[in-house]
């Protein structure tokens, strides 16, 4: 077993604990995981089905898109417990918009309900059969809080809409905030960028796609016309890229900065 | 009020327009590919003033290096506490920057001051790499000379 893979694939499971906030729930996506092979996954999860959890799902096969691993509901789960889990899920909705990676949003049915909502999910309840009444509930929870927005589902709020603002932890949710549209001529890649250049999921989106693009040619125009931000890792990333770039033979250049009707202070101006 | 680039104008600010080129238009971005690559800066031979970079993140530590080199220090850039612990012995800095994605405790900063009790070191707020680049990055460089100042 690959020792780094495996503390990757702890890491996510920790992760996917921690960001949903259940201690009963864990997933490890295989997108997550491109250097893990099926068995690896298998291995992780069986390492913590070891710690008392028990494992449910397709975990065998390499077209399994994720493995969902359950802690024994056995005695676990009292309905105290499940109460202060039901809870949890019972969050009220924030005026946020939805990341790239949020999820957690509890909107559908069981989890908008009172008290044990979730266990009134009738339609969750299907195919788990097997489960012992705990394992039922604990299972539509699960199932219940992965509900989409209803926005986008057309469902039971239409004009739900979608805006930036605090998460549901007040923090600020990550947002694809940068547009990029790329252009391979014959010699030259342009890539035209439009919103934040700002460090997390924007400098990733355009590392990736820079990425993507400079195989073969490693000539770069960035044109940053609608660009109205960018941070100093956002800042770093065009540095490193130009100094990777011009390593390799190519370069990197920068066309139609965005207009802005901003004074321009020369006394902050400082020389070498 | 002239009409001033965003982006044109954090790279002034930061002093890093010349870094990486500009141009107005896409034609002339693609046009200036033909002249062949730019000749490197040429560093000055006399000795700089050092700093040392810690942080967790390449992105930001390419960003202080430039914007520090390009206002006139010697710098190196580490992701590695114990590197940089190595860096601050060998090269003897005069300032060591902590990054927003490194833990700077008092012990750690007391070992560092241990071989140099002139060593300034610079925690950067959590905020720095979200920060608008210009902003941060002439805040840090005021931060840097005077600590400096300071030393002296």
């Amino acid at each position: 077993m690959n020792v780094p893979a495996m503390r990757a694939a702890a890491g996510v499971l920790a992760a996917n604990k921690a960001a949903h906030g259940n201690a009963f729930r864990a997933f490890i996506f295989m997108s997550e995981l491109p250097r893990l092979r099926s068995g690896q996954v298998q291995a992780a999860a069986l390492r913590r089905a070891r710690k008392g959890a028990r494992l449910e799902g397709n975990a065998a096969g390499t077209n399994a898109k994720k493995i969902t691993v359950l802690r024994r509901a056995q005695g676990r789960f009292s309905s105290d417990r499940l109460k202060s889990r039901t809870e949890t899920h019972r969050r009220p909705l924030p005026s946020a918009s939805f990341g790239t990676s949020t999820g957690g949003y509890y909107r559908s049915k069981g989890c908008r309900a009172k008290g044990r909502g979730a266990t009134k999910d009738k339609s969750n309840t299907a195919g788990l059969s097997r489960l012992r009444s705990g394992q039922v509930q604990t299972a539509a929870l699960r199932k219940a809080s992965k509900g989409r927005p209803p926005g986008r589902q057309g469902g039971r709020y239409p004009n739900f809409q979608l805006r930036r603002g605090p998460g549901r932890y007040g923090r600020v949710m990550p947002t694809m905030e940068l547009t990029l549209q790329s252009e391979a001529t014959e010699f030259v890649v342009i890539i035209r960028c439009k919103g934040r250049i700002v460090s997390g999921d924007a400098v990733r989106a355009l590392q990736l796609e820079t990425e993507k693009l400079t195989h073969l040619k490693k000539r770069v125009v960035l044109q940053l016309a609608e660009v109205s931000f960018i941070d100093s890792a956002g800042l770093g990333a065009l540095v490193r890229l130009f100094g990777s770039l011009r390593a390799e033979g190519g370069g990197l250049k920068l066309c139609q900065l965005s207009p802005l009707f901003r004074r321009f202070s020369r006394s902050r101006i400082y020389s070498a | 009020m002239p009409v001033v680039s965003f982006v044109s104008q954090v790279l002034q600010v930061t002093n890093l327009l010349g870094v990486i080129p500009t141009y107005a238009s896409e034609a002339e971005a693609i046009e200036a590919f033909s002249a062949g690559p730019a000749a490197p800066e040429k560093t000055p031979a006399t000795r700089r003033t050092r700093i040392v970079c810690l942080d967790s993140s390449n992105d930001l530590l390419a960003y202080l290096k430039v914007l520090l080199t390009r206002a006139g220090y010697e710098v190196f850039t580490t992701r590695n506490p114990s590197d940089a612990r190595t860096l601050v012995v060998a090269t003897g800095p005069s300032v060591v920057i902590y990054g927003p994605g490194t833990q700077a405790s008092e012990s750690v900063i007391e070992k560092l001051r241990q071989g140099d009790p002139n060593l300034a070191v610079l925690v950067l707020p959590s905020d720095f790499s979200t920060a608008e680049a210009s902003q941060a990055g002439t805040d840090l460089v005021e931060r840097v000379r005077s600590a400096l100042k300071n030393q002296v």
